[in-house]
């Protein structure tokens, strides 16, 4: 039970292990540079074999010409007599001459396989070999110059091995009288061979392993851990703590890229985030107390009074009906607005006449303000033909209506004459001009205004200034055209009109 | 007028269906989407009251697989949603008219009567004429007993929509669709100061009054 679960736990942490990114990443590299490796080593040895062959070959054949000189020059006893010579001296090649019933004249090789010598030619696959006892060893191919034999203990240990056997090339040349003459290279001892490419492979993978290793630490251990600091501080903004940021380590890397793009995501969705809980507030603020009227004026028409007329219930329903109109109001304004500025309704804008806005919103309003005794006067910018723009006809429309509607509560201004006759004073004008590549669609006042401190706190949904307070109004008005105005990629400009207040949405002509 | 009522708020029908009757009108109700789109298919009705968001089968597919099969009752989309966007979507799939939710029964009713009466011959009449007063469509000329009277282009374009809805309450968020063609909820008495400039010109100088206000709906034209 326990070896089980012990397992199980192995098996897990080993799963998780794989899961990582950086030991999958360690693993394949592993592999893919062990192939190669592997490979390169094979090749190397291959070449270095291809050479040391190609080199075995050039000596033995000068030797053999030379030794053919001789034995041309001196008959048998000649070449015996060369061949002893050279077999005696430091670094001999092989050397052997037997007659045809095998008698062997001179040489330093005790032993060889007899197909060797049945036939006159090169013997490039090497053969197995014994030397006479007593004769100096053939100096190993592989042999490093100079090396110590303390560095490379195998090797020696290998050389000193005189029971195993050695191989060599050679060349079997049949002379004139029946002699038969080899002269061969020592190739060393085949298992030595064997275990030098073995080394090198265990070698090769061993420091393979530990680059692994140590690129797995710096890849898993180090630039992992950012990631992982990364998706921890993502959990604890997913918690909630909207206000946490990703680790920047200010080197400009990908993940200090990665995570300085996120934090300006997280920035944007923090402002965001911090707009819809203030909307959620005056929301709640906003939209409760008319709600609290409306509940309060049904309430006081139900306690039972003395002499209260079906009229007076008639009345108090009306009302409760157009504080109900108020708030439904209030809000479809708030989500138009919101709807404009979430964009949703950018895909609608087409080309619209601003012209044609202007005066037909003009003309629709001109009544209800001469009607209130206030002057009203439309104008657009002469010697400009064309006043088409991208847009959207209602919501341009129903900005410059908010704009006059907001002249026409706030802007008023009145004089109260001798006898107590009030005159209404305000002059509202709705002006159309071009400046440059925008179009200005301007709504002037001759009203208090708006303090200049004031100026961008009233563009804010449900900002009422003190002074507006007692007027019917919702605080949205401005906020929408403001919206609008985004949604066009213009803005609202508000300006003291001296005195007054000149509203503006700025837009793009094009 | 027969009506169809295609609404699954139960106490939202339940209401309508009721105010529709004592308007004098026979309402049927269905309850999901695939009831009213099966009802509509029916046939047999003057208008459609069509929610938008609907189980089963939403509202605007109803409407375009009705008039997909060449049915043009008309049809009035009722929606939760109510701004520009969905209002063209809503006209787009074959609505006739388009009132935002939460909206006033009177609103409602004189949509529903607009609608109903588009179908009569006279919404292609060359001339209204309400009692004595005349308005040519061809002349754009208005006449009330026989007497020329001069209007702005806005005042005949109001009165020409009023006529030819005439004995029909008409709207004062109808009349700003209708003659200025802008959707929004204006919140001073705008419409109000255009129709008594066009009501004193109608009905100032003349014993009975033509232009009548209907108290908590808007206007009407009625001899």
């Amino acid at each position: 039970m326990i070896v089980d679960g012990e397992n199980r736990g192995f098996r897990q942490r080993l799963r998780m292990l794989m899961r990582m990114t950086a030991f999958r990443l360690t693993l394949i590299f592993f592999f893919v540079f062990l192939v190669f490796s592997v490979a390169l080593v094979t090749v190397s040895l291959f070449t270095v074999t291809t050479v040391l062959h190609r080199e075995a070959r050039s000596v033995i054949n000068e030797e053999l010409v030379v030794l053919r000189r001789t034995f041309k020059r001196g008959g048998v006893r000649g070449l015996v007599r060369a061949v002893d010579q050279r077999s005696r001296a430091p670094g001999a090649s092989l050397y052997l001459v037997v007659d045809q019933q095998g008698r062997v004249f001179a040489g330093n090789v005790q032993r060889l396989p007899t197909k060797v010598l049945e036939r006159d030619r090169w013997i490039h696959k090497p053969f197995k070999y014994e030397l006479l006892a007593g004769m100096p060893r053939a100096r190993p191919p592989l042999r490093r110059n100079g090396s110590n034999p303390s560095d490379r203990p195998e090797f020696d240990r290998e050389e000193l091995d005189q029971s195993s056997p050695r191989a060599a090339i050679a060349r079997v040349v049949f002379l004139e009288n029946g002699l038969t003459l080899l002269v061969g290279r020592d190739f060393g001892q085949p298992s030595r061979f064997r275990s030098i490419v073995l080394g090198t492979l265990i070698f090769t993978v061993l420091s393979l392993a530990v680059i692994a290793l140590v690129s797995w630490y710096f890849l898993g251990r180090r630039a992992l851990r950012r990631i992982e600091k990364v998706s921890k501080a993502s959990q604890r903004i997913v918690a909630g703590d909207l206000a946490q940021r990703l680790p920047e380590t200010g080197t400009g890397d990908e993940f200090d890229r990665l995570s300085s793009a996120l934090n300006s995501m997280l920035e944007k969705i923090e402002n965001l985030d911090g707009g819809i809980k203030d909307m959620a507030d005056s929301v709640a603020h906003d939209l409760k107390t008319p709600l609290t009227r409306l509940r309060n004026r049904a309430e006081a028409a139900l306690v039972p009074k003395e002499g209260l007329t079906s009229e007076a219930y008639r009345e108090a329903l009306e009302d409760t009906i157009s504080q109900s109109d108020q708030l439904i109001r209030i809000f479809n304004a708030l989500l138009m607005i919101s709807r404009v500025e979430a964009g949703s309704q950018a895909g609608s804008l087409e080309p619209v006449d601003m012209k044609m806005i202007v005066e037909d919103i003009g003309e629709l309003y001109e009544a209800v303000t001469e009607e209130s005794g206030a002057t009203f006067d439309v104008s657009i910018q002469p010697n400009v033909s064309d006043w088409t723009m991208n847009g959207n006809r209602e919501l341009l429309g129903q900005a410059v209506s908010n704009l006059i509607e907001n002249a026409l509560k706030y802007g008023g201004k009145s004089s109260v004459d001798d006898d107590g006759n009030v005159t209404n004073l305000t002059s509202i004008s709705l002006l159309l001009r071009r400046r440059g590549a925008h179009i200005h669609l301007v709504v002037e006042d001759n009203g208090p205004g708006i303090p200049a401190e004031d100026r961008d706190r009233v563009k804010r949904r449900f900002v009422r200034l003190e002074k507006s307070r007692t007027k019917p109004g919702s605080g949205l008005g401005l906020s929408m055209v403001n919206a609008v105005s985004k949604l066009h990629g213009g803005r609202l400009v508000l300006e003291d009109n001296k005195p007054g207040l000149r509203a503006y949405m700025e837009l793009p002509s094009s | 007028m027969r009506i169809l009522l295609i609404e699954d708020d139960r106490e939202a029908a339940d209401y309508l269906k009721k105010a529709l009757k004592e308007s004098g009108h026979v309402c049927e109700h269905a309850a999901d989407g695939a009831e009213g789109d099966t009802l509509a298919k029916a046939g047999g009705y003057d208008v459609l009251v069509v929610d938008r968001m609907l189980p089963k089968l939403d509202g605007l597919s109803i409407i375009s697989n009705l008039r997909a099969s060449g049915d043009q009752t008309p049809a009035l989309v009722l929606s939760a949603l109510g701004e520009v966007d969905d209002r063209v979507k809503g006209l787009r799939a074959g609505g006739d008219d388009y009132l935002p939710k939460p909206y006033a029964f009177t609103e409602l009713l004189a949509r529903v009567e607009t609608l109903g009466r588009r179908r009569q011959p006279e919404e292609g009449a060359m001339s209204y004429e309400v009692g004595d007063l005349k308005l040519d469509r061809l002349s754009h000329e208005v006449t009330r007993a026989g007497q020329k009277l001069l209007l702005q282009p806005r005042e005949y374009r109001l009165l020409e929509y009023l006529m030819k809805n005439a004995g029909q309450v008409v709207t004062r968020t109808m009349l700003l669709e209708h003659v200025w063609d802008y959707h929004f909820d204006p919140m001073t008495n705008v419409i109000d100061v255009h129709i008594s400039r066009l009501r004193s010109k109608i009905d100032k100088d003349f014993e009975t009054p033509v232009l009548h206000t209907v108290r908590g709906a808007g206007y009407m034209i009625k001899a």
